[in-house]
């Protein structure tokens, strides 16, 4: 960990699959934020600016795609690096987000937690 | 009746005057019989201004006739000098030219007639006397002439006298003497009588020229004439029924003319006949006749009864028409209206079947004008939008109703789908959300179909169709897959994501342990992948696998599906070979649907095949397919199998109870592939391994077109 260290910001409502990619992230040397709804995850965001949202889709009350929707209309959030981390895969969705401009789209179940953060690393650079 | 002016005085005191026009005769046996009447005759003649022409003969000669005349006529030589009398024997007359001539004679008649006229005189008064005739034939010709004098000498201000001589007629001369004269002077007892009644035979005349006058006017009008007795037989000829018919008078005479009508009308014509004569009342009625040429023509008869004045019937006279050309008109007539009425009906029936089918429809419809009036609508569309017909008709579609999205935005007029179809001429489809008054949005399917008359686009007919139990059952497709993606993958990602985590920090298990964690992986992995197997084949029954269309290489796929399974090739040292044709490239396509296909069936030749054994991929290309073959060296497929393994959750006996599988695979990409319009099929022998072989259409654009248009919500 250091003062260069990556900002993260975890958007997921699950507790037990957000401490699992907390502890991850943090282990793998980011800066971590999290929040379990999509309002307090834009206002997070807004807030610290971090360098990269994970986004989970089903959310409580606002879901991940109206909540990206938002932050795309903000002068810092239309360019932030966005990957939708979600077990909803229907390709509608997909579709959606991918129009709306995220960098992918992950199937919780289909991915490794090291395979998450590999993929961040990359977009990252 | 004759006027005052027109009788002439004949001087003979037993006849009295008559009128112009008058043509009798006298027989007589002496001189002095001619004279009695001749005498008094022309001096009468003389003393009223006529010119006086009298032919004499060997009976009594000219010579005799002058003395005569000059003793009893006072100033005779004045009127002879005068013109006024010409007495000359028949020879200069009658026989002039050597030979009595009909035609010359009357002529020569008409001449003095006309002469007499010019010279100021009011008439002539004229007498011969055929004495000289003494051969039959003579006798026929005088009596023609005699007869053709009666038919013109109405014409003429002429009186005639013609004198016979009773010694030189038989009874038969006599009779065609008087029968061709108005009457017959005769000394009976000393005394002159007049033989035949005057009146008489005016009314024959006027009668047979009212007959003959109505006869011309038959012929003119091409009708036919007839009279039949009060019986209704015929005992006169009729010349044109005959002309008609062709039929002679012995046929047509009696009841012999009922013999031409046709034998249908019969039982008719008897009937009205019948009817005719009990109430003695003209009739009137149509039958057919059998032509002279045999064809049957439509005669319309008249007849009207002739009384005696005693009120019986004396005889029946009447008309045909040959009405054949109307009744031809009429019967087209009646059939061309026969035929408009079966054409107005077959339209009724055919509008009233229309309408019916166009009721009959599930779905509402409404017709409109190019302007988006409503023109007509059916029953369903009075349900669905809660209208009466009555109230909506002639009124604008844009001011009836709203239409909005799920999210209930209101959807503008220019998105609107008639406007679609009467801007572009296109047909216009979507779902879209009915606004109705206090009501929930009622989600309508609506189809918008340009009416399109002779190029242009007339108006449009929408079809609404009411989507809320499909909308329902999108719903519960929704809420299916949301619990099977959503609720079944968290905790097994929960579940995954911690054992990955103590993976990474097993320094401290024991080897059991670690073994226990890897079973666990194992088979929460597998538990992933039939959750995963069993999203893809509800997507796939629902009909809601979303495919992405877009730029695809199938090698470039091919290796991605090879480095996902690198890691068990290797461990199982499979010997792996791809072969692909040099002219596979990007081309349009599903490109999950590749990946998947290709996933499924390499990952499954992986698994049944054992270490160290061949697995191989082939891709090739033609013009309109791609061709992708796996074939591997693995433990094959029963024969029995071979046809079920494309079924949902069949596994073959000699895999069940050895591999891992959910038995959804090859039941997804048969899906997959069917839905792309390609095939697949599989050879193999057990023990010797399989080949899959896929064939996949490049052209799918029609298909992508339908999926684009599916129904998704």
């Amino acid at each position: 960990m250091n003062d260069s260290a990556k900002k993260v910001l975890l958007i997921e409502d699950e507790k037990v699959l957000l401490e699992l990619l907390s502890g991850k992230f943090k282990d793998s040397g980011f800066e971590v934020s999290r929040a379990e709804s999509a309002e307090a995850g834009i206002k997070l965001a807004l807030q610290y600016h971090p360098d990269l949202i994970l986004l989970d889709i089903i959310l409580p009350k606002m879901d991940g795609i109206t909540m990206l929707k938002k932050l795309r209309q903000d002068q810092w959030g239309k360019s932030v690096p966005v990957i939708i981390l979600s077990n909803l895969d229907d390709q509608k969705k997909v579709s959606e987000a991918m129009r709306i401009g995220v960098y992918d789209f992950l199937v919780k179940s289909n991915v490794k937690l090291a395979d998450v953060v590999k993929q961040v690393r990359e977009v990252l650079g | 009746m004759e006027s005052k002016d027109n009788l002439r005085q004949t001087g003979i005191e037993v006849i009295g005057a008559v009128p112009w026009g008058t043509h009798f005769c006298q027989f007589y046996a002496t001189k002095q019989d001619l004279l009695d009447t001749l005498v008094p005759y022309f001096k009468a003649g003389l003393e009223n201004n006529e010119l006086c022409v009298w032919v004499t003969s060997e009976f009594l000669t000219t010579k005799e006739a002058k003395l005569s005349m000059q003793k009893k006529v006072p100033g005779f030589s004045k009127y002879f000098k005068n013109g006024q009398i010409e007495i000359f024997p028949h020879t200069e007359w009658y026989l002039e030219g050597g030979k009595f001539e009909m035609k010359r004679v009357l002529n020569d008649w008409v001449k003095k007639h006309d002469k007499a006229l010019e010279m100021g005189f009011t008439g002539t008064r004229v007498s011969g006397n055929p004495f000289w005739i003494d051969n039959k034939k003579d006798w026929d010709d005088f009596a023609a002439y005699e007869a053709e004098i009666n038919k013109v000498i109405d014409q003429y201000k002429l009186v005639v006298l013609c004198t016979y001589s009773l010694e030189k007629c038989d009874f038969n001369e006599i009779v065609d003497v008087i029968s061709n004269h108005e009457f017959a002077l005769i000394k009976r007892k000393g005394k002159w009588a007049n033989i035949e009644s005057a009146s008489h035979y005016k009314m024959e005349e006027a009668l047979r020229k009212s007959e003959s006058r109505y006869r011309s006017y038959i012929e003119l009008t091409d009708q036919l004439a007839w009279t039949t007795n009060e019986k209704g037989e015929v005992e006169e000829d009729s010349p044109t029924w005959r002309k008609f018919t062709g039929q002679t008078y012995e046929q047509l005479k009696g009841t012999g003319w009922s013999k031409v009508v046709h034998p249908d009308d019969i039982p008719r014509v008897i009937k009205i006949w019948n009817k005719a004569v009990a109430i003695k009342h003209p009739y009137e009625i149509e039958y057919r006749v059998r032509r002279f040429d045999g064809i049957f023509r439509y005669l319309l008869v008249r007849g009207v009864p002739v009384f005696k004045e005693t009120g019986v019937i004396r005889e029946w006279i009447g008309t045909c028409i040959d009405i054949t050309g109307r009744k031809k008109s009429e019967t087209q007539l009646a059939e061309h209206a026969a035929q408009l009425e079966a054409l107005n009906k077959s339209v009724q029936e055919e509008f009233v079947r229309k309408r019916a089918l166009f009721e009959s429809i599930g779905d509402g419809v409404i017709a409109m004008d190019k302007h988006g009036k409503i023109m007509d609508l059916n029953k369903k569309t009075e349900s669905i939008f809660g209208w009466k017909t009555e109230d909506v008709l002639g009124k604008s579609l844009f001011e009836e109703f709203k239409l909005a999205d799920e999210q209930g935005k209101i959807t503008p007029k220019s998105l609107r789908p008639i406007q679609l179809a009467i801007t572009t001429g296109q047909v216009g489809h979507g779902i879209y959300f009915l606004v109705r008054k206090g009501v929930e949005r009622v989600p309508l399917f609506i189809t918008s179909a340009p009416v399109v008359l002779d190029g242009k686009v007339v108006g449009a007919v929408n079809v609404y169709r009411d989507v809320s139990q499909q909308v329902a059952i999108d719903r519960a497709k929704d809420e299916f897959l949301y619990f099977a993606s959503h609720t079944l993958r968290t905790p097994l990602s929960a579940v995954a994501w911690s054992i990955e985590g103590l993976n990474e920090d097993s320094n401290g298990f024991s080897t059991e342990q670690k073994k226990s964690l890897d079973l666990i992986y194992d088979q929460t992995q597998r538990m992933i992948r039939l959750t995963n197997d069993l999203l893809d084949a509800t997507r796939i029954e629902f009909g809601i696998l979303s495919y992405k269309y877009e730029e695809t290489n199938p090698l470039i796929i091919a290796n991605n599906v090879i480095e996902d399974l690198e890691n068990r090739i290797r461990e199982k040292k499979i010997k792996f070979k791809l072969i692909a044709d040099r002219n596979i490239h990007p081309y349009r396509t599903y490109s999950n649907a590749i990946y998947m296909i290709l996933h499924n069936l390499l990952s499954n030749a992986v698994k049944f095949t054992p270490t160290g054994g061949k697995v191989g991929l082939k891709i090739s290309k033609t013009d309109k397919k791609l061709f992708l073959q796996i074939t591997d060296s693995g433990i094959g497929i029963p024969k029995s199998a071979q046809t079920r393994i494309f079924q949902k959750m069949y596994r073959a006996d000699n895999v069940k109870d050895k591999f891992e599988g959910s038995g959804l695979g090859l039941y997804i990409i048969n899906g997959i592939i069917n839905h792309m319009g390609g095939k697949i099929t599989v050879q193999s022998k057990p023990g010797k391994g399989a080949t899959f072989s896929v064939i996949l259409p490049l052209a799918l654009e029609a298909i992508q077109t339908g999926n684009a248009e599916r129904i998704h919500l």
